[in-house]
């Protein structure tokens, strides 16, 4: 029975590994993925930026009154700076030499249960180090940024 | 060859297809043990199903005595699931065996939101339905076929997925001591007393069973001997214990002996194995604490605030000394005459023991609840009697914009903080730790404050320390612990280690409703309407969160209203049956109005076991002075305030 279960294994790792091998072959070089830390000293943190409009208003924002829309852009601002802070180091992603913050689909931004995911997030998101609020911030953030057309 | 390509990966999937499938059908010995359990125990239920339904009238006692004896044969067989169930999807195991017919949803990830309403099942509430007056078949039916189908929900590739490698084995394991130490032992979901050992039994055995297959199974990340052997102590211990008798358990030895040092090497096995968690279950619990009754087991609260990520030891002493300033700092008021000290005062356990309710501002009359010490604030889920806050933070702003309280607000006070040179600089300079801040806040001061306050919440009582086999303790105390998790029936709603609402694994604040009078005479129920301020529901009338009894010795007087003076008089409020037990009218008392039948030697020796978890905390002096300000009426201020 063990023996059999690491036949299993080890076919199943060769046909992941030539998936592998085959998928790289196939697709286009074009995204690189920044998993190198060292060349992400220099990422500009976007300290003064915030001025210029980068978000789109929810879909129901004709409801929104003014104080609403201003806590909107508060949080989406704040979601910002702790992005930038926390995630950016591993999502970022660097096309034709610029860095591009990527653009999440809805499941993928689940909220509480992006805290224990993945094994990295579980040390790095824990409530230790992103408070809920913020964690609401980020999600709303990435949630309504002006897309970049580079998927995560 | 792109066309190649697609072909070559199309068969390797084929060929993987073929091979997963041939693994379900050899399921390993661990997940067969999983299965089995559960077919048997659908079995029953559907066993005790059709005995309900082959039964002419259900109101006889002989048909309620033997759906009783099923209900029994049933829970028997749950408690050899329970290590898996409670973890791998605890609302569907509340449809088995849940203790309460409607449960409010106060869990971590949902305090944010609208609280919204569960309704419970399961054996629990169908035996409690037998006792009833009228019964119907229909509804006895209902509770047992929701058990039935939350069970079958655990067979879903959902859950058996997660058995296939050991992390959840060592998270389930620790919700399943953390559970012998609190609600295992003290019948919280076993009505009936005389079944509360032998299922202790039952399910100790089970579950030695379970760590077994599991160590078959999973050679590489095993129980050591030294936990297996320990584990069987722990049996023969409970196996000596008179099963009659539930009264005399030694939940004492049990926890201290067993219990807990079994928690702390399950806690060495999950850093050592990297054991990696994938569930909310256990969102709050710390890896890195070695006892059950050590100030790090769980985050209730966080105390940093906007200060989150500053690890700088420099920074966090600023932010103390900063604190601890503003505490004292009539400034945040808004008639400069009271400050957080007035009412939380260090030489009173950050309480006031001297009044049942404070001040308002301005002396008009007073506050309509007690105040509550912050000692041990922070491990509160929810805060204030009817859990209105969700954060310290919310709490503190609350209560210094509260007309009635301190009566600031927010701009007035940031004006007059900032024009003390000392608060602006030390807060200027600790702005870099806030990157998300550009000018100081209103939440720079709060999160000051809470940070500082929050310190004091970190010392132990003798009664940890006797857990924790570093100090004896008195036989009474011994026997007031006892009692408080037996006879007493305090265990039921006051969870070990901090004995506040807030049961494992700590990610939720249970309410209670007790009858509380509004005097000592039991005239009349308080007209406080408590938790139904917040979320109106006819469960949640009059009810109130749990607080904790740690330092209760030195935090009276006792109640929402402040109207017991004395422990022996809340103990014989709570031996009375609560109001309701004393004839006010409590429909919905979810204590029980019967007598507790308790002696007067058993009476001191609970207050024993209470005075106990004193807490040795060093007292704190009163600041020298308070910053000077640019507004020389400011400077008048007293430290402290006046009243």
């Amino acid at each position: 029975m063990n023996t059999n279960s690491n036949m299993n294994k080890i076919v199943i790792i060769t046909f992941i590994m030539a998936a592998i091998a085959i998928a790289n072959c196939t697709t286009k070089n074009q995204v690189k993925k920044t998993n190198d830390y060292s060349s992400l000293a220099n990422i500009k943190t976007p300290k003064k930026k915030l001025i210029e409009i980068n978000y789109n208003l929810p879909d129901d924002s004709l409801s929104m009154n003014d104080s609403a829309k201003k806590e909107f852009v508060k949080s989406f601002n704040k979601g910002q700076i702790v992005y930038n802070l926390i995630c950016a180091k591993c999502h970022n992603k660097i096309v034709n030499g610029l860095e591009v913050v990527p653009d999440f689909s809805l499941p993928q931004l689940m909220d509480y249960e992006i805290r224990i995911q993945y094994p990295i997030h579980q040390e790095r998101l824990s409530p230790e180090n992103l408070s809920a609020t913020e964690l609401d911030d980020v999600v709303n953030y990435l949630r309504y940024k002006k897309k970049s057309g580079v998927h995560f | 060859m792109n066309k190649n390509a697609i072909f070559i990966t199309l068969v390797l999937w084929m060929i993987a297809i073929s091979f997963s499938f041939t693994q379900n059908d050899s399921n390993s010995i661990y997940l067969n043990n999983y299965l089995n359990k559960l077919k048997q125990f659908e079995k029953s239920e559907e066993h005790l199903f059709s005995v309900i339904n082959n039964l002419p009238d259900i109101e006889t006692e002989r048909a309620k005595a033997e759906i009783k004896n099923e209900i029994l044969k049933c829970r028997l067989k749950y408690k050899g699931l329970d290590f898996w169930l409670r973890y791998l999807d605890p609302l569907a195991q509340k449809k088995i065996n849940g203790p309460l017919p409607v449960e409010w949803e106060t869990e971590v990830f949902e305090k944010y939101e609208k609280p919204y309403k569960r309704e419970g099942a399961g054996f629990t509430l169908a035996w409690q339905y037998l006792d009833e007056d009228k019964i119907e078949k229909a509804t006895l039916i209902s509770l047992i076929q929701q058990s039935l189908d939350a069970t079958i929900a655990f067979e879903s590739d959902s859950v058996t997925k997660q058995l296939q490698t050991y992390h959840h084995f060592y998270l389930c394991n620790r919700l399943y001591l953390l559970n012998l130490a609190t609600i295992y032992t003290s019948g919280f979901d076993c009505p009936d007393k005389e079944s509360i050992i032998p299922e202790l039994k039952a399910m100790l055995v089970e579950v030695g069973n379970i760590y077994s297959t599991f160590n078959q199974h999973f050679p590489a990340t095993p129980l050591p001997q030294k936990y297996l052997s320990l584990y069987e102590d722990a049996k023969l211990f409970v196996s000596a214990q008179p099963e009659e008798d539930y009264n005399s358990f030694n939940h004492f030895s049990f926890i201290r002996d067993y219990v807990n040092p079994l928690f702390a090497i399950n806690q060495q096995l999950i850093k050592e194995y990297k054991v990696m968690s994938k569930s909310l279950v256990d969102y709050t619990l710390n890896k890195q604490a070695t006892s059950i009754f050590s100030k790090n087991l769980y985050t209730g609260q966080d105390s940093k605030g906007i200060f989150l990520r500053v690890g700088d030891t420099n920074a966090l002493a600023k932010i103390d000394k900063l604190g601890k300033l503003l505490f004292f700092d009539p400034i945040l008021s808004g008639n400069n005459q009271r400050s957080c000290v007035s009412c939380h005062k260090p030489s009173h356990f950050f309480t006031d023991t001297n009044t049942t309710t404070s001040l308002q501002l301005n002396y008009n009359g007073f506050l309509e609840r007690n105040t509550p010490t912050l000692i041990n604030a922070p491990f509160n889920h929810l805060l204030m009697a009817d859990g209105k806050h969700f954060s310290l933070h919310m709490q503190a702003k609350a209560v210094i914009t509260n007309p009635v309280e301190m009566g600031g607000t927010v701009d007035k006070i940031m004006e007059k903080v900032l024009s003390c040179d000392e608060y602006k600089d030390a807060f200027t300079e600790l702005l870099p730790h806030t990157p998300t801040e550009k000018e100081i806040s209103f939440e720079h001061l709060v999160s000051a404050l809470t940070l500082y306050y929050s310190k004091f919440s970190k010392y132990n009582a003798p009664f940890d320390d006797a857990m924790n086999k570093k100090k004896e303790v008195d036989k009474s105390v011994v026997n007031g612990f006892n009692l408080f998790m037996g006879k007493a029936e305090c265990a039921t709603c006051h969870f070990a280690p901090f004995f506040n609402g807030v049961k494992p694994p700590y990610v939720g604040s249970e309410f209670e409703v007790l009858g509380t009078p509004s005097d000592k005479e039991y005239k009349e129920l308080s007209v406080d309407k408590g938790r139904f301020k917040i979320n109106p529901a006819k469960e949640t009338l009059n009810a109130f969160r749990t607080g904790t009894i740690r330092n209760a010795a030195q935090t009276k007087p006792y109640m929402h209203n402040g109207v017991f003076n004395t422990m022996s008089e809340v103990i014989d409020f709570y031996d009375g049956g609560g109001g309701a037990g004393r004839g006010l009218k409590v429909d919905n008392q979810t204590l029980s109005s019967d007598s507790l039948h308790l002696s007067s030697q058993e009476k001191l020796d609970l207050i024993a076991f209470i005075t106990s978890l004193n807490e040795i905390i060093p007292l704190e002096k009163y600041p020298g002075k308070v910053p000077k300000s640019s507004h020389k009426e400011l400077n008048k201020r007293k430290v402290g305030g006046e009243y």
